[in-house]
């Protein structure tokens, strides 16, 4: 099963897909529920459930569901720690939409 | 193209181990392939080898240097290297790499830039100049950017360039697979004409038969 790398932008076309997105966490609560500010800005609600919330300002990458509400229920995390080149990340996800054959 | 060595770059879903290999599921977000690495046996890296494995748990990510295996129909990928990705910004360029590549492979090699430099001078000299004098100058130019550009843009070079950097240990490169990368910027027969002298010259040799070379 593939999973796409989406931005907050591109999460609407894969609504009911399992996609990976990576941001920088703005907040995180204790019931799980988690604002993401994504690699172009953008902010995305995910919903945590191996885990029970992340500390302020860590990069992670999320892979989960996204809902008819474009939030996302995660189903894994990988912490990436507190500094990442996200602009580059961000124009590789956009270059990657060039390349269907590839990713 | 046969595909012999890969590099991906991705998660690990599972870890498998026995006595002589142990086996990672490996998912780089556009699939899941199986990664074997087979125990090495040697006097005294009992110890190195568990504190390399203590880092490879499940949910990290890791870079993954092998032969890709395909079994009936499977296909899988024997590591012979497997490096913990500390830095996010290594998925980044692996992809980009990965871009690279795939572009390289389908459209072939990029012109180097001293070429297209190169052609900037003589347009400029050609604008620029009026009168008998245009062609003079104009050899002129061509001599001095070659020989000011030595080891950037000449066809040796670029040679050495594609089979240093696509040659497989034993075989070489087939001297069909150099044209194909080289098919932009030379002809196959400007290609065979100069392979035959860097022959002569010893700079390279045939391998398994007269279509495969390597540099010496």
């Amino acid at each position: 099963m593939n999973t796409p790398r989406v931005n907050s932008e591109l999460i609407g076309n894969f609504k009911g897909k399992t996609v990976r997105i990576v941001g920088r966490v703005l907040s995180s609560m204790e019931d799980g529920t988690t604002i993401l500010e994504s690699s172009d800005g953008g902010q995305v609600k995910v919903k945590l459930t191996s885990t029970n919330g992340f500390q302020q300002d860590l990069y992670v990458e999320v892979i989960g569901k996204v809902e008819s509400d474009m939030s996302i229920i995660e189903s894994s995390t990988v912490e990436f720690g507190d500094a990442m080149d996200i602009d580059s990340y961000n124009k590789m996800v956009l270059l990657s939409l060039q390349f269907p054959d590839l990713f | 193209m046969d595909v012999g060595q890969v590099c991906i770059v991705g998660r690990i879903n599972s870890i498998q181990k026995t006595s002589t290999n142990t086996r990672f599921n490996v998912d780089d977000g556009t699939g899941q392939v199986d990664v074997t690495k087979w125990v090495e046996k040697s006097d005294n890296e009992d110890d190195m080898v568990s504190d390399e494995d203590a880092a490879l748990q499940e949910g990290v990510y890791i870079k993954v240097f092998g032969n890709l295996r395909d079994y009936k129909g499977k296909r899988s990928i024997g590591a012979h290297k497997l490096i913990l990705v500390l830095n996010p910004d290594m998925i980044t360029y692996h992809n980009l790499e990965a871009i690279y590549v795939h572009l390289e492979t389908m459209k072939g090699i990029l012109p180097p830039l001293d070429l297209q430099n190169n052609n900037n001078f003589n347009t400029r000299i050609n604008n620029d100049t009026r009168g008998p004098l245009n062609d003079n100058m104009r050899a002129t130019g061509i001599g001095f950017s070659n020989q000011t550009n030595v080891g950037s843009n000449n066809i040796e070079d670029l040679i050495t360039q594609v089979m240093q950097r696509y040659s497989v240990a034993d075989v070489g490169i087939s001297i069909s697979d150099i044209c194909f990368h080289l098919r932009d910027v030379f002809s196959e027969a400007e290609i065979r004409n100069k392979l035959g002298y860097l022959m002569n010259e010893g700079h390279i040799y045939e391998t398994t038969d007269d279509n495969h070379i390597t540099l010496a």
